[in-house]
């Protein structure tokens, strides 16, 4: 019984996005934190924190605002900039 | 095949308001970019009194012709607003939004003409006023342009709202134009932080609250023009014949 | 239920408004192009905002990172989730719009804007917090980036719980138009549009 409500709840692909989220929320807090605190390699941790903000930010037009299903041109459009401004963003943070 | 009203006058009077709109922008460029030092700003609102005054008394007969071109860029915010609300005029069956739109587009000009009196007003007399005197104005002028949001913001609002909620096919402008009205009104809120900063990004002379809020009202009235070029030339967002009201009547 | 949309439908579908599974493998833009436009706008001044942020970080490395500490971590955290969460039954309540429309549409919708306004309160109160501690713009650089961006995304989140509550009435009906779907599509990608900006800034200012 309880397998089978589990398995409904993770067919559906929005459910999945919202853990993978939450998710990388914790990931994200625990590399910016935890990382940077005890074994401090800061550069590494930026890089991360900020990596996995723009897997998230790419997640949620994917699936939330359902990009997926959208024209190439809308649908890269939006790859490119998150792709762009991850790469400036960790330039002018890291490099 | 629909047939739609065809009236030359009104064609000719929409023609008319879109030139309104891009001479206003030509006219801001000489007065406040190439001449009058509002943008770039020539001025910076951390510095001391007396370094205004020194930068205002070097160019101070450029800060006066460029301040007759920003009058004559602002009153023709008049007849640019009234053309976009004549167009949204003909759509409806018991005018409301273009009365509204009216009452914005008033506001909004006087507001803008207060940025061209006090331009003026900073650069009349600087060696006889109080150099704090000739401060104030230069922060009189930003903060009615920038700080202005609700007024113009709320006036893009109200040219959006009856395009989005307008029926299929009876929309004065075309949807994406009520976007792009929405999204000017979003970009002017950062000019309400000039109340708060003197130096950095949000001061009035900063990226943020300065630039974003003009190129975006700039380019709004650039599109807003070229949107009633549109409607110039008959292409497109016509009342039809017949429709639910009797579109020769708005027109009459 | 499926069936009382595509009745209503006058127009034959276009562009994979299908209300059936199959729809995935048609391309369709979500809402309407005018609503990209504005997200496409939006996305750009955020763009020059991180810009600016990040240029700060790289100027003034050690006084970010000391003004970071005194941040409420949880709080960013916590309003992350809201959003998150927020955002997710948005997309639920589209999602049962379009394929099984019944009153767990709006029901959804509803959800979203609780998620949205914890999201106001969170950050009201740490906002009250901060300036009861005598932090305010004027603190430092870090301070007034934090106050004036987050305050900006606050208005968006305001102006998107005002979209969500037209969504909301939308989502109500009995049966949904394809130009109530548009309605509905255009509301919730902002409403995405607003917890994406967040996802960013959360990391630029809590996380870095």
């Amino acid at each position: 019984m309880t397998r089978s409500v589990e398995s409904g709840f993770l067919r559906n692909a929005n459910n999945i996005a919202w853990i993978v989220l939450v998710g990388s929320t914790l990931f994200g807090w625990w590399l910016g934190y935890t990382v940077k605190n005890v074994q401090g390699d800061i550069r590494l941790a930026t890089a991360g924190v900020l990596v996995t903000a723009f897997v998230k930010t790419w997640i949620v037009g994917f699936q939330f605002m359902e990009l997926k299903q959208a024209p190439s041109w809308l649908r890269h459009g939006f790859d490119a900039w998150v792709i762009a401004m991850c790469v400036v963003l960790l330039i002018l943070c890291v490099g | 095949m629909q047939t739609t009203v065809n009236d030359p006058l009104f064609r000719k009077s929409m023609r008319f308001c879109a030139w309104s709109g891009y001479m206003a922008v030509i006219f801001y460029i000489i007065g406040g970019v190439i001449l009058g030092g509002m943008t770039p700003p020539l001025l910076n609102s951390g510095e001391a009194p007396e370094v205004f005054v020194r930068k205002i008394t070097d160019n101070q007969f450029q800060i006066q012709i460029a301040s007759v071109f920003m009058m004559i860029s602002f009153a023709l915010f008049g007849s640019f607003g009234a053309g976009i609300a004549a167009q949204t005029r003909r759509f409806e069956t018991n005018p409301v939004f273009s009365y509204v739109q009216i009452v914005f587009t008033a506001g909004g000009q006087v507001i803008a003409l207060l940025v061209a009196f006090s331009w003026a007003l900073m650069a009349f007399r600087p060696e006889t006023y109080h150099p704090t005197v000739v401060m104030m104005f230069t922060d009189f002028a930003y903060f009615c342009a920038l700080f202005s949001v609700p007024l113009f913001g709320g006036w893009c609002v109200m040219i959006a709202l009856p395009i989005l909620v307008a029926e299929e096919g009876k929309e004065p402008f075309p949807r994406w134009v009520a976007y792009v009205n929405l999204w000017a009104a979003l970009l002017y809120i950062p000019g309400q932080l000039i109340l708060f900063f003197k130096t950095g990004p949000f001061a009035w002379h900063g990226f943020v609250a300065l630039w974003i809020p003009y190129i975006a009202y700039f380019a709004w009235i650039w599109i807003m023009s070229a949107a009633m070029s549109k409607v110039a030339k008959a292409a497109g967002n016509e009342p039809v014949v017949g429709g639910a009201r009797s579109a020769a009547g708005s027109v009459a | 239920m499926t069936d009382s949309i595509t009745d209503n439908r006058r127009a034959p579908p276009v562009g994979g408004r299908m209300a059936t599974p199959d729809c995935a493998t048609q391309k369709h833009v979500p809402g309407e192009v005018g609503i990209w436009l504005f997200v496409a706008g939006d996305l750009l001044v955020f763009s020059a905002f991180f810009v600016v942020i990040a240029l700060g970080y790289r100027e003034q490395t050690e006084l970010f990172a000391q003004s970071r500490t005194t941040l409420d971590m949880w709080v960013g955290v916590l309003n992350t989730f809201f959003l998150l969460t927020g955002s997710w039954f948005v997309a639920k309540g589209v999602e049962s719009c379009r394929q099984a429309h019944g009153a767990a549409s709006s029901r959804y919708i509803s959800l979203g804007i609780l998620f949205g306004l914890l999201f106001v309160a969170n950050k009201s109160f740490e906002w009250g917090l901060k300036i009861a501690n005598g932090v305010t713009p004027k603190t430092n650089d870090f301070f007034m980036y934090f106050f004036s961006f987050t305050g900006i995304h606050l208005v968006h989140v305001l102006v998107g719980l005002g979209v969500l509550l037209v969504v909301r009435n939308v989502s109500r009906r009995p049966e949904l138009s394809k130009k109530d779907i548009r309605t509905i599509e255009s509301g919730a990608t902002f409403w995405h549009l607003v917890d994406l900006l967040w996802i960013v800034l959360f990391s630029l200012f809590y996380l870095l």
